[in-house]
């Protein structure tokens, strides 16, 4: 199962991301538990905290205390847990609550330090007392809370605000660019890789073998297309011999063809010596026949090249009439003329070749098989033979198959051929019913402007 | 009529030289292109056969220098080459005709006839097909010996399809060959030509045929014994 590097590296991210987290609950739970007396300093300095920011330097100067109503609820649900008191440098009180859980002498440290703890025991609860002096206006003002137990789960408070402060705020924002960030660079990184797989997706016989685009490669995937890129040189060496091989084959194949038919062509005749001749004819063909079938195999069709698609079927009808006259039948052509596509056009020809051969092999005597070429591009080849069944059409372009096992005129390797053809045109060999009874063989082949 | 035959495999080249003499042909044989050089210097011949594949060099450079020297003896290439990609280029270098191994030498005979009838060819002069014979000087032609009173474009007509006997002959091919620039025939012009002239045949009884290649042209052949 394939997955995308950028979702699996933001999974991993997350992963890790989550464990953090937990590290840091368990660090901070650790912390505060190994401490109690600290947490419950921490909530006092918490109070204090909020309690200063209550503090206001008034347009004249003046300092006030304004604590919000929800501030000042804590005090007012639970006066015999929380109170405080907030007093200017003179001593002048701006704001206080529930003083008397703690003695009035307690709350005041005049010549103190400026920021002291104190615990009190008052009968059977300790209260803890802190306070702090902070400059407003170039003032000293002293804001001290006191608190026994903690029924408002005020420590929970800090706790979570502890939680808050160390995950949310320093590690959130921190994950989400890195993920940003992975994200964008991979995929970046990757882009040329589209390009690499692009052009291998086209490398074949059929459109040449040309090394991968290496251009921005990030070096970690570069060695993988090195080697991709000489393992298609290899195979461009393979194909380029086995195109060696096919000519030299070709070469190697039909003189000692021609001496042999030679050779039968001076005997004298006889029912014996025209049956050999008939063995060599076919023998001959199918020669031809194998040689094309491998050519075709590795056909290169440059999609640049543009031919006159009705000119090069009205030679291959013309070529190919004395034949059809020879054995009875009649060849009929109908084109639009300058119908141009783009193909090679000594491959389309060949094609048709096999199609029009084909096509007289199946028609009865006297009848008429028809190459049409539409403007669209099409090449048809119409004939009134007994057609081919639903069941066989997909079968007709295997190799070597024939209709029956006594047909022997044919090499069984022509409409496969044809396929092949098709195929590197970017086109298929369509086999449809005849409408008046018969075959309808065509390609379509890509229009090419006029140039 | 001299014929120059330059094959380099021995058996081939003598079982060739037998058919093509048996056909009519005086056969001078080369087995290279150096011998080939040397018999072309001596005695030119009326037409060559020209195997590609030769060992001291390229049949198509043999080919290639003979055109530059100017000479236009009428070359049939015979070649194992021809493919798919690879259709020689051995007619834009100046070859007449080519033709794929293995070739019946009976074949060989019968292109290198066709190339001796090309107007200004050697066998120009007097055109056979079956009992209808064509003379290209005098214009005369006779089915079974007795003379044809043809009008001038029906023997225009005929005289266009006999020189490529047995092949198709483009509608436009003739069209060119028996129309000057400023006549502009008709649509059925040449339909009405060709069936006049199918008519005539048919009356004096010769056993030719003139076959209509419906969208490409025509094509004349020796009728099809029934």
């Amino acid at each position: 199962m394939s997955r995308s590097l950028v979702t699996a590296l933001i999974r991993r991210l997350l992963l890790v991301g989550g464990l953090l987290t937990l590290i840091n609950i368990a660090f901070v739970t650790a912390y505060y538990s190994a401490d109690p007396e600290g947490l419950r300093r921490e909530k006092v300095t918490h109070q204090i905290d909020r309690l200063a920011e209550a503090l206001k330097v008034g347009p004249d100067g003046k300092i006030t205390f304004a604590p919000s109503e929800r501030l000042m609820r804590t005090f007012s649900d639970y006066p015999e847990a929380y109170a405080f008191r907030v007093q200017d440098g003179t001593g002048r009180i701006l704001g206080e609550a529930n003083t008397a859980l703690v003695p009035a002498d307690r709350w005041n440290v005049p010549d103190g330090p400026d920021a002291w703890w104190s615990e009190v025991r008052s009968g059977e609860r300790s209260v803890l007392v802190g306070s702090r002096r902070i400059l407003m206006a170039g003032e000293p003002v002293s804001v001290a809370f006191a608190a026994a137990g903690d029924p408002s789960n005020l420590l929970l408070f800090v706790y979570f605000d502890e939680l808050f402060v160390h995950i949310v705020v320093a590690l959130l924002p921190f994950a989400i660019c890195l993920m940003i960030v992975n994200a964008v660079t991979v995929r970046q990184s990757l882009r040329s890789l589209v390009h690499a797989a692009e052009a291998a997706r086209k490398a074949g016989p059929s459109h040449g073998i040309a090394p991968l685009p290496t251009a921005g490669l990030p070096t970690e995937v570069l060695t993988l297309v090195d080697a991709i890129n000489d393992a298609l040189l290899r195979l461009g060496d393979a194909l380029e011999a086995e195109r060696a091989f096919t000519a030299e084959a070709a070469h190697a194949l039909r003189t000692p063809l021609a001496v042999l038919s030679a050779r039968i062509e001076k005997l004298p005749g006889g029912r014996e010596i025209e049956a050999v001749r008939a063995d060599i004819a076919a023998l001959r063909r199918l020669v031809n026949q194998l040689l094309s079938a491998a050519q075709a195999d590795t056909l290169v069709v440059d999609a640049a090249r543009r031919c006159d698609l009705s000119a090069v079927a009205e030679g291959v009808v013309g070529a190919l009439a004395p034949l059809a006259i020879r054995e009875g039948r009649r060849l009929a052509f109908e084109a639009q003329p300058g119908t141009m596509v783009r193909g090679d056009a000594d491959a389309i020809a060949h094609a048709l070749r096999n199609l029009v051969e084909n096509a007289l092999r199946f028609s009865p005597p006297g009848e008429e098989v028809l190459v049409r070429v539409s403007r669209t591009g099409r090449l048809e080849v119409l004939d009134r033979g007994p057609g081919i069944p639903d069941e066989q059409k997909p079968l007709v372009t295997k190799r070597f198959w024939r209709a029956s096992a006594s047909d022997l005129g044919g090499t069984g390797l022509g409409l496969s051929i044809v396929q092949r053809i098709a195929e590197a045109h970017g086109s298929t060999l369509d086999i449809e019913d005849h409408d008046k009874g018969g075959t309808a063989l065509s390609i379509r082949f890509p229009a090419a402007s006029p140039a | 009529m001299k014929l120059l035959l330059i094959e380099d495999v021995p058996p081939l080249a003598e079982l060739t030289r037998e058919a093509l003499e048996a056909e009519g042909f005086t056969v001078d044989h080369a087995p290279d292109v150096e011998a080939a050089r040397a018999i072309l210097s001596v005695i030119p011949p009326d037409v060559i056969v020209l195997d590609l594949g030769l060992p001291d060099g390229d049949g198509l450079d043999l080919l290639h220098g003979l055109r530059n020297e100017g000479r236009a003896i009428p070359v049939l290439v015979v070649t194992a080459r021809a493919g798919l990609n690879d259709r020689i280029d051995g007619l834009d270098r100046g070859a007449d005709d080519y033709i794929v191994k293995p070739a019946a030498p009976a074949e060989i005979a019968a292109r290198c006839r066709a190339l001796l009838r090309r107007p200004g060819g050697l066998l120009g002069r007097k055109l056979q097909l079956g009992d209808l014979a064509f003379d290209t000087t005098s214009r005369h032609v006779t089915a079974g010996g007795r003379a044809l009173a043809l009008a001038r474009r029906e023997i225009d007509v005929l005289e266009v399809l006999l020189r490529k006997m047995g092949q198709s002959v483009p509608r436009r091919m003739i069209e060119d060959a028996i129309y000057t620039l400023d006549e502009t025939p008709g649509p059925n012009a040449l339909e009405a030509s060709v069936s006049r002239l199918r008519r005539q045949l048919a009356e004096a009884g010769a056993n030719v045929e003139i076959h209509t290649i419906r969208g490409v042209g025509y094509l004349i052949a020796e009728a099809r014994e029934a």
